[in-house]
């Protein structure tokens, strides 16, 4: 009786010390950053482009802003969607998180190891290179669309990244950059072409709530030149200030151009 | 003399002062009724007493009149009866604890005689013992030995061997003493190696399979102390192994096969190109995979220690009786040696002699206590103690009302006589009634039947 007392003790300090150890290790709350690469594929020679960019510049980019860094209790998601004739956002995401805190040093660098995001950019990039020798996908480019699905899409809790990778040319059924590129007292109605009246008034109401999304527009020239880099450029500067957001887009040439997070 | 005549001078001598309490008022009524007259109205008007055909006594007006006055009878006697039935009642309480009473008594009877006798037996053989023990001394002195030494030994105090709780937290503190310098002394030295691949979780652990080991190994010692068992040695070697292989081979291993990374920037992180994507430890693949299970479960050696202790303990008292059987079997051929002649004997005298005396005290103690303390008596009597009282009160009450009751009767009794004889003198005047009417006079019987007291001899 006595001895199975002390042994029940016994086994009850050690179970103790053992669940203990949760509350130590465990994390209050999860930060979140997430970043959404939105390529243009509707030009094979512009992808190339931005691929050459991508390859050669992203993990200089990645190191710079310190984006895919993280620590104990961080997460970080990885998100590719293409530019092309189609509205919709096709998004694939990865990604990569430390829930929990005090862990082994080997255990975090495991942890925050962005090995699953390398191989899912690789593969998005290897798909949309296949994209790029669709017709349909190469017919248009839905630009502000897509782009305002993924600042609604990633304008939550988290902060977050987009990084717009493409020559800035809108080509649909509503409006047509190759034609006429809308003067800055047309941005108004281009807006209105461009982006669905349900997206813009949803961006609205996130815009209201707070915005914590970050733009970086990187800016390839037309490949064919039929369009002049500056106006683009202009229109789109002229876009994103009526749509006050200029505060958070930055144009850059490609990812070695030094960008503020 | 003329009747009339003759009742106005006998109005004088029979006359009656009878004090009648008017129950509405309280005030004490008098009345005075003049047996003379009222019989010789009885005898003019024919109302006389007499016995119906049915064995009823008929009182006539008279009669009736002083009856009436004794109303207070039948309430004395209503009274007396209820107190009697209550009495009864109470005694049949009575009888509900007598039982358990007269048990307890006969208990305590039976005990007290049980333990007189056991007096009596210790008495007899402690009166033999001093007897036998004092024969040898004498046959001690007679032959030049002198058992001084021997009373010395026997009723030297033995000392006891004490296990305060201080020797017990000494020995715990101890212990946290000895754990704190050595994980203090490993977490020091192995600082780099155990951040690089253990999380606060695994040295927790680690800690407290430290603390297991080191508190098996004190237990185990302490029993090895104690024990003649080869089992607790053993058990020390190996806990102190266990100690041994927690502290070295971390450090020996971590020089061996050491595990902190090649560093791999952020930018080959994130390559595309597919080379050099991926930031493992690069000695990893190298290190044997025994190695690699030693450093993932580090609490393993406690977990071994746990275990063989969880088989010893339930044990232990299985081997402590092996000790004592073979401390038994080493002890008795060395008694001899020790004793001397004649002081065996004269000891376990003296020891038995001490025994009895003790037994004798605690029995005459416990005699005592029967006769002062009849604890098991106390309730019971406590309960019929003050039935008995009321009872006892009852006995008084009804022995007044008895005593008043009686008065009573006598009273009227004497009145109805007094009567009696005023109307038997009337009756014998008149010389023509007296020849045809046959008077009859109430017996105490009759009286009784009147007041409706059936059954008066119950009091």
């Amino acid at each position: 009786m006595k001895s199975s007392k002390f042994i029940l003790t016994l086994s009850t300090v050690i179970a103790l010390a053992m669940t203990g150890c949760n509350s130590i290790t465990e994390c209050e709350s999860i930060e979140h950053t997430e970043a959404i690469v939105l390529m243009d594929v509707s030009d094979p020679k512009l992808y190339t482009e931005i691929e050459n960019d991508l390859t050669q510049n992203f993990p200089k980019f990645m190191q710079q802003t310190g984006l895919g860094a993280i620590k104990a209790c961080q997460k970080f998601t990885l998100g590719f969607a293409h530019l092309s004739g189609k509205e919709a956002l096709e998004l694939s995401a990865a990604s990569i998180s430390i829930e929990r805190r005090r862990q082994s040093k080997s255990a975090e660098r495991s942890q925050s190891n962005p090995e699953p995001l390398v191989k899912l950019m690789q593969k998005k990039i290897t798909d949309y290179r296949h994209l790029t020798e669709d017709p349909k996908m190469t017919a248009g480019s839905n630009i502000a669309n897509v782009l305002f699905k993924s600042i609604i899409h990633a304008n939550g809790e988290s902060e977050s990244l987009i990084l717009l990778f493409t020559d800035g040319v809108e080509n649909n059924t509503l409006i047509n950059f190759y034609k006429k590129i809308p003067s800055e007292a047309d941005v108004s109605i281009a807006i209105e072409k461009m982006i669905e009246p349900a997206v813009l008034e949803q961006f609205r109401k996130v815009q209201k709530q707070g915005l914590n999304t970050r733009i970086v527009f990187i800016l390839k020239p037309e490949p064919s030149n039929k369009t002049s880099l500056r106006d683009i450029r202009t229109f789109w500067t002229a876009f994103f200030k009526e749509l006050k957001l200029d505060g958070h887009v930055q144009f850059v040439d490609n990812l070695t151009t030094p960008v503020q997070l | 003399m003329k009747p009339s005549s003759i009742g106005h001078i006998l109005k004088e001598r029979k006359t009656t002062k009878i004090f009648q309490t008017n129950k509405s008022s309280d005030m004490i009524q008098e009345k005075d009724l003049q047996f003379y007259p009222e019989a010789h109205r009885d005898v003019n008007i024919d109302s006389h007493p007499k016995r119906g055909s049915n064995g009823i006594f008929e009182f006539n007006r008279t009669q009736l009149l002083i009856l009436s006055l004794f109303i207070r009878i039948p309430e004395i006697f209503r009274m007396i009866k209820g107190l009697l039935e209550k009495k009864e009642a109470l005694k049949k309480d009575i009888l509900v604890y007598q039982t358990p009473y007269n048990k307890l008594k006969q208990d305590a009877t039976v005990k007290k005689e049980e333990l007189k006798n056991k007096i009596l037996e210790r008495e007899t053989k402690l009166e033999s013992t001093v007897n036998e023990r004092e024969q040898i001394e004498r046959d001690l002195a007679n032959r030049g030995f002198s058992s001084v030494g021997d009373e010395t030994n026997s009723s030297a105090p033995i000392p006891v061997k004490q296990e305060p709780k201080k020797q017990t937290w000494k020995k715990v503190l101890k212990m946290i003493g000895i754990w704190i310098v050595l994980e203090g002394f490993a977490l020091i030295i192995q600082w780099a190696s155990l951040v690089e691949e253990k999380s606060i979780e695994e040295i927790i652990v680690r800690m407290v399979a430290m603390i297991l080991v080191l508190g098996f190994y004190h237990y185990a010692s302490d029993e090895s102390q104690k024990s003649k068992s080869f089992v607790y040695p053993v058990y020390t070697g190996f806990n102190i192994l266990m100690v041994d292989l927690m502290m070295i081979a971390p450090p020996v291993l971590y020089h061996y096969f050491p595990t902190t990374p090649e560093t791999t920037d952020i930018a080959s992180a994130w390559s595309l190109t597919g080379d050099n994507n991926i930031a493992t430890s690069v000695s990893q693949s190298d290190t044997p995979s025994l190695v690699q299970l030693y450093r993932k479960n580090e609490w393993f050696p406690a977990a071994i220690s746990l275990i063989l202790f969880l088989v010893i303990y339930p044990l232990r008292n299985r081997l402590s009786k092996n000790d004592d059987a073979q401390e038994q079997v080493k002890a008795q051929p060395e008694q001899p040696k020790v004793q001397k002649p004649m002081q065996h004997p004269l000891s376990h005298l003296k020891q038995v002699e001490k025994q009895l005396k003790d037994e004798l005290d605690a029995l005459k103690k416990g005699l005592k206590d029967i006769d002062d303390n009849p604890t098991d008596l106390l309730p019971v009597i406590n309960k019929i103690e003050p039935i008995k009282n009321e009872c006892l009160a009852i006995d008084e009450k009804v022995s007044i009302l008895k005593s008043e009751l009686d008065r009573l009767l006598l009273e009227l009794e004497a009145k109805l006589k007094d009567y009696e004889d005023e109307y038997r003198d009337v009756l014998k005047n008149d010389e023509i009634k007296s020849q045809f009417i046959h008077p009859e006079f109430p017996l105490r019987k009759d009286i009784l039947n009147h007041f409706k007291i059936d059954n008066y001899e119950i009091i």
